[in-house]
């Protein structure tokens, strides 16, 4: 049975410390267990600094060891990204056939420029019609049965041309269309240049942007659900006061409804915008 | 001179629109109409002959309808002239900057006859 070691408690510990350092020979005895304790503890110093110098070559080793670790996957990493780049350039070079014809960017411009132009030949053609049947109801009597059918034929074909203001709408929204397309090729072209895919690359226009002063406040007819005629007059009303506009073309504040304060945002209602007019509306 | 007797002109880049200003403006009385296809034409028209009207786009190059205006109402001979902006044009910046140069009124494309003629007697009187 193995024997348990005996020991002492804090109190026994200065009871017996104190009991030696009451005569020379204990306190002799104390000094020299001292300084074989530091010769103890500098001696297990030295040993641990010996064994860490032993162990640093290998620890260094193991450094290295992860640094190429890294350097390795950093490696594939931009082999992918080089994979991924040069398969982005076949890409884009195939978007300009050779065939400047078959160019599928400039075929769609070219297809939208044919529905403005078909629209426009389409719009004239009707308009020459409503013109005719207004010129054969003029003819019509002024009075009696006749006259109100004339009057009814002249409100319709009022009706048709108005309409056919549409023309001018789609002509508009297919021309921001076209010009995006435009905007789109250039970009490709531009790469496809800079990346040597194709040398015969045209370099691009000076400026391709609109240079117009007002350029960017002409943003083409509104989507579905955009500012009505009595949008816009509410607003007018609401600016017709100089203090109000005033505000408004400062840049930091606006005096019109949160909803059209924002720039791009729908304007309020039409009665608003005529008040800028005054009762004269 | 009363206002149906005055010139009027219409100035848009769409021949079609052009055409039915003129259409419509000739069902309201207006028999005295010319046309011009941008800010740079009528304002040369302007300075030819005496309008009592103008109703323009906006939209349009080389000269906006605004630079159009923004002209006119410089322009010591000019600057009283009624000008109607008539525009897809609708939202806030757009009347903001109309009104701050000076416009008489503003329609919205696409629009009616009779919004047309409310807006034409709202600044020349009734007609």
């Amino acid at each position: 049975m193995p024997s348990q070691r005996l020991e002492l408690s804090e109190g026994e510990y200065l009871d017996i410390e104190e009991t030696l350092s009451a005569n020379a020979r204990g306190r002799a005895f104390l000094r020299m267990r001292d300084q074989r304790s530091r010769l103890v503890g500098v001696a297990e110093v030295r040993r641990l600094v010996r064994d860490l110098k032993e162990m640093l070559p290998e620890l260094t080793a193991g450094k290295d060891t992860r640094e190429d670790g890294q350097v390795h996957i950093l490696r594939e990493e931009l082999k992918e990204m080089s994979a991924y780049i040069n398969q982005a350039r076949r890409e884009i070079a195939a978007l300009r056939p050779t065939d400047g014809g078959a160019n599928r960017i400039m075929a769609a411009t070219g297809e939208l420029d044919a529905i403005v132009s078909a629209t426009e030949r389409a719009t004239s053609d009707i308009l020459n019609g409503a013109e005719r049947i207004q010129e054969l109801a003029s003819k019509l009597p002024r009075d009696g049965e006749a006259g109100a059918i004339a009057e009814e034929i002249q409100a319709q074909v009022t009706e048709v041309l108005t309409a056919c203001s549409f023309q001018d709408i789609t002509g508009q929204r297919t021309t921001k269309v076209v010009n995006a397309l435009r905007y789109i090729e250039q970009r490709v072209n531009s790469m496809i240049g800079i990346w040597g895919v194709d040398e015969t690359a045209p370099p691009l226009p000076a400026n391709p942007l609109d240079t117009r002063p007002d350029a960017y406040l002409m943003n083409g007819p509104a989507a579905d659900g955009g500012p009505s005629q009595d949008d816009v007059d509410a607003l007018f009303e609401k600016l017709g006061d100089p203090a109000a506009l005033s505000a408004a073309t400062k840049p930091d504040a606006s005096p019109l409804p949160p909803a059209a304060a924002k720039p791009g945002a729908p304007v309020s209602t039409q009665n608003e915008i005529d008040a800028l007019f005054g009762a004269a509306q | 001179m009363r206002n149906l007797e005055k010139h009027v002109l219409v100035v848009d880049d769409y021949n079609t629109m052009r055409r039915i200003l003129r259409n419509l403006l000739s069902q309201i009385g207006f028999s005295n109409v010319e046309e011009a296809e941008d800010g740079g034409s009528g304002l040369r028209k302007l300075r030819e002959r005496s309008f009592g009207l103008v109703i323009s786009d906006w939209n349009m190059a080389p000269m906006s309808g605004l630079e159009f205006l923004k002209e006119v109402r410089s322009d010591g001979q000019l600057k009283e002239t009624p000008f109607i902006m008539i525009t897809a044009e609708s939202k806030t910046e757009n009347v903001v900057a109309a009104k701050a140069a000076g416009v008489s009124n503003y329609i919205v494309k696409p629009f009616n006859a009779d919004t047309l003629k409310k807006k034409i007697e709202a600044v020349l009187g009734d007609l």
